[in-house]
């Protein structure tokens, strides 16, 4: 019967493993590397065949290390997959030219998946299933044969047995692939979307940046939060969350058309009192940034600042944010030129009825009277709060008035500004949140999407922009909307919190960013003192950690000679056959202490050995080493 | 304690046939005397003494010399004194029993203070001056004192000061049953020992003496356990004095035997550890409340405290 030699086998399949992760990726790196790959590999199996690897591995492991550096130097946040597959494919050739060790075919395999998985962060292609589906069938049947292989290297297989051995490895893929594809559907997806295939298009319905009349109270059944502000606990009527300004109503839904983005800041007198706060804003897949009416100050990177006192970012939030910010508690933005054309747009049709009831409700009043005599109307009239069976129709406005008297924040604002243009006052619709649940532990304001309101500011003259909220805080509806925060999702949520006030602050494009410095530093020395002293401060924690790291290590080699590694390995051994050598018992002492006398002998003639040198202050070499080792191996447990 | 070294194997498998279960007492004797020491035994009459010694100087070609202390024995009884010569008118030094390679003094603690301390002199210098005149020992020189243990009335024991001279104290019990039993059948082989030819000439122990004392390795690790044995001893509660400078020499010299015998050129704890019972207790001067109880029970103890160097 024809037999294979284990140690065949298992190179056979590291090769074809190691191939198969170089296949993966071979599309997306650079010409170069494949061709060094091949030289690599070509070089590896000549040595292989002669049995003989006459590259030290410390010349190696330095080659690895200067490929690893130099990946770290090129990774960019655009594109950080690219070298490190390139590095890792370098590797994997390096690993190849050593001499292997059941280690080091553990680790071909390991950066082989890594290989493949690298791939798929480049492309998801139906190649990907191929190369996975291929990649698994070999790693079982290696793994296996590496398990005979650690167990006995000279091992002879039957050509059946080699047969059933691939068999039965087939069964762990086929199992594990339907599994896998379960699993596929549970598991969340990252938080940050490193690749571009991962999240995109699975935007939640959240705060929009329009509103259409009925829509939001969709929103506010939703428990999801939306942000946590810290800042210590408020007067509810405080809480007004501005996000986003209005202008443009076209009679069933309000836009924004007419915002400008400004250079600088505009400057108000604003009075009242002023708060500090941080915001941690979670991803709602929306350029708007929410801050306590009315902001005054914020610290945030790429902004823009609208000229309606709103502001957003250029891109949408798809990750967590943390900002910190001021602003003053106030009704009023004393702003006082404004484009009245633009808040005073009103849709071409509108209902004569609702014209009237201005009229009615406004008989010979100023401005100031005439708001305030609308927002009564709404808010204290015949009309009741609700979220449920709301009147979405062509004419949603009319029916609500008129009609149905029953509607959410959206109705009750959007009447107000209506009526308001009506009369000639300038009005805009104010989205964003108002209130929160505070956070006692936490010492908190969680925000939900349930918290989610619009309201009306009007432009009154001398004034400037007053905020009213005509919405009433009656409800008809029978179940009236409870805070649904037990305990435990409070505990909870302060759990949350905490972890996202750590690790908001430092973040995978924080680190991108640090190493961005560094290697930019690196590339271009220049002589800068105060930018050297910044680059030093902000490396320096990096450096000590490295350099204490280097030197408990280095420490700790020192201190493990030669002679206390064999002793630890004898004594480990001992100990699995049950004897613990005792601090003050002598060598042979303790080998006399084996009742086995086959075995005493045995290990009395490795004492011994080990001993001469022990005792005669003979420095143990690396080939004494080697031996005692051997001698400890061969120490067969019976 | 396996013998690898041939000669000494060669040594102790001859004699164990004359000296049936004496062998613990065989080995510490030679190892004390091819570590250049003398050795103590302290046992109850007829339990071997004289025989031990016998076979010790016939199998290594020595001449033996027998001491019985008596109260009213002189130094010069051991030394050797000048008698006047008629015919040559002058002194003739007469050489004492001392002047043999082997000496067995007899129940030592009967003899008188004086002749004690003459004797001990003997012993450390190796050398002994009778009226101006120097006399060197006998080369090698090895005595084996005994004394009873059981009180008795007109004994002088030993002082702890002079038991430290010497190298080993053992003592060598009854022997086993079935030895008895052979005594028994065969009858006591004293008269066969005086006819037995030497295994190693003298030429052959002087230079196995002197490869013990230059030739085996000691490292720094075990001679510092040395000397943590004897720290702990100096200040152990049981103890008002520990071990003497000389009770170090003694302790690495015994060793450094052990190690030869064991045919190792290197010293282990284990050389120091074993004999650790025999080398140290009479060295030690114990406290009143601690001195009746076992003396070697208690240096055990503080020996199997010290950690072994590794």
């Amino acid at each position: 019967m024809k037999t294979i030699k284990i140690e065949s086998l298992v190179r056979f399949l590291s090769y074809s493993i190691g191939i198969l992760g170089f296949l993966s990726i071979l599309r997306f790196v650079d010409a170069i590397y494949p061709v060094f790959f091949i030289i690599l590999l070509a070089l590896s199996i000549y040595f292989d065949s002669r049995q003989n690897n006459p590259l030290p591995r410390w010349t190696l492991n330095i080659i690895s290390f200067v490929f690893v550096v130099v990946a770290f130097m090129r990774v960019t946040m655009d594109d950080p997959v690219k070298p490190i597959v390139e590095t890792l494919l370098m590797l994997l050739a390096i690993k190849f030219l050593e001499k292997k060790s059941i280690r080091d075919y553990m680790q071909i395999y390991l950066i082989s998946v890594l290989l493949l998985t690298g791939s798929a962060l480049l492309s998801l292609d139906i190649e990907f299933a191929f190369y996975l589906f291929i990649m698994m069938f070999l790693l079982s049947v290696a793994v296996i044969s590496l398990t005979y292989y650690s167990q006995d290297q000279n091992l002879m297989l039957r050509v059946n047995t080699v047969k059933s051995l691939i068999f039965k490895s087939m069964i762990i893929p086929i199992i594990a692939i339907p599994l896998t594809g379960l699993l596929f559907l549970i598991l969340p997806r990252t938080s940050y979307p490193l690749m571009n295939f991962l999240n995109r298009g699975s935007a939640v319905t959240g705060f929009a940046d329009n509103i259409m009349l009925g829509g939001v109270s969709e929103i506010q059944f939703d428990d999801a939060v939306i942000m946590r502000v810290r800042i210590r606990q408020l007067d509810p009527s405080m809480l007004y969350w501005r996000g986003i300004a209005l202008d443009f109503f076209d009679g069933i839904s309000w836009r924004n058309e007419g915002s400008e983005r400004l250079s600088m800041p505009r400057v108000f007198k604003i009075k009242g009192e002023k708060i500090d706060y941080t915001v941690y804003l979670e991803p709602y897949y929306n350029k708007y940034i929410f801050f306590l009416d009315k902001p005054y100050m914020q610290y945030l990177n790429k902004m823009n600042i609208l000229d309606d006192l709103t502001f957003m970012l250029s891109e949408n939030i798809n990750r967590r944010i943390r900002y910190d910010a001021t602003s003053i508690i106030s009704d009023v933005l004393p702003e006082h030129e404004i484009n009245k054309n633009r808040y005073l747009q009103m849709p071409k049709i509108i209902d004569n009825r609702i014209k009237e009831k201005v009229k009615e409700i406004t008989m010979d009043m100023d401005d100031k009277d005439s708001t305030l005599s609308i927002m009564n109307f709404l808010k204290y009239g015949d009309y009741k709060y609700s979220l449920k069976n709301l009147p979405i129709t062509s004419s949603p406005l009319e029916d609500f008035l008129f009609t149905y008297k029953y509607g959410n924040c959206e109705y009750f604002a959007s009447a107000m500004a209506l009526m308001l243009r009506m009369k000639g006052i300038p009005a805009r619709i104010i989205g964003g949140y108002k209130g929160g649940y505070y956070n006692e532990i936490g010492k908190y304001y969680v925000i939900t999407q349930r918290y989610a309101h619009v309201w009306v500011e009007a432009h009154l003259k001398n004034k400037g922009w007053v905020r009213f909220d005509p919405t009433p805080s009656t409800t008809i509806d029978s179940s009236p909307i409870t805070e649904g925060f037990s305990q435990l999702r409070v505990f909870l949520d302060t759990i949350n919190y905490h972890w996202n006030a750590i690790i908001i602050n430092y973040d995978f494009s924080r680190q991108m960013r640090l190493i961005n410095k560094i290697r930019i530093n690196i590339q271009q020395p220049q002589i800068n003192i105060d930018y050297v002293k910044k680059q030093a401060v902000q490396t320096l924690p990096f450096v000590v950690v490295f350099l204490i790291i280097i030197f408990a290590y280095m420490f700790i080699i020192k201190r493990k000679t030669y002679e206390e590694r064999i002793m630890a390995q004898f004594l480990s051994k001992m100990r699995k056959l049950g004897y613990e050598k005792n601090k003050t018992e002598g060598l042979e002492e303790f080998a006399g202490r084996i009742k086995t006398e086959q075995l005493r002998d045995k290990i009395l003639g490795f004492i011994q050995t080990f001993e001469s040198y022990l005792y005669k202050d003979k420095k143990l070499t690396k080939q004494d080493y080697q031996k005692l080792k051997s001698m400890l191996t061969d120490l067969k447990l019976q | 304690m396996i013998f690898k070294n041939q000669t000494i194997e060669n040594i102790i498998s001859f004699l164990s046939s004359y000296l049936h279960g004496k062998s613990n007492a065989l080995k510490f004797s030679l190892i004390t005397f091819f570590s250049k020491g003398h050795l103590l035994i302290e046992d109850l009459p007829g339990l071997g003494k004289t025989t031990l010694a016998i076979a010790i100087a016939k199998s290594l070609g020595l001449e033996l010399g027998r001491i019985q202390c008596t109260s009213d024995l002189l130094p010069s009884d051991i030394t050797g004194l000048s008698v006047y010569n008629k015919t040559s008118a002058a002194f003739d030094f007469h050489k004492g029993p001392i002047f043999n390679n082997i000496v067995l003094v007899d129940e030592i603690n009967r003899a008188t203070p004086k002749t004690q301390s003459a004797l001990l002199e003997v012993m450390g210098e190796k050398q002994v001056t009778i009226e101006g005149k120097t006399y060197k020992m006998n080369k090698p020189f090895f005595v084996i004192a005994t004394q009873n243990p059981i009180e008795q009335f007109g004994t002088f024991p030993l002082p702890e000061s002079q038991l430290d001279r010497f190298m080993m104290k053992i003592s060598i019990g009854y022997a086993s049953r079935s030895a008895e039993m052979q005594i028994l059948q065969s009858g006591s082989k004293r008269d066969e020992l005086y006819s037995i030819q030497p295994i190693v000439s003298k030429d052959e122990v002087l230079a196995i003496q002197q490869e013990i004392k230059e030739k085996i390795y000691i490292s720094e690790k075990v001679l510092s356990y040395i000397l943590d044995i004897v720290e702990a001893t100096r200040n152990a509660k049981h103890c008002l004095g520990g071990i003497s400078t000389r009770g170090i020499l003694a302790i690495s010299a015994t060793a450094k035997a052990r190690a030869y015998f064991s045919g190792r050129d290197f010293v282990i704890p284990e050389d120091i550890k074993e004999l650790a019972e025999y080398t140290i207790p009479h060295r030690v001067i114990f406290k009143e409340e601690y001195d009746t109880s076992s003396k070697k029970e208690i240096i055990l103890s503080l020996v199997e405290k010290i950690p072994v160097p590794i």
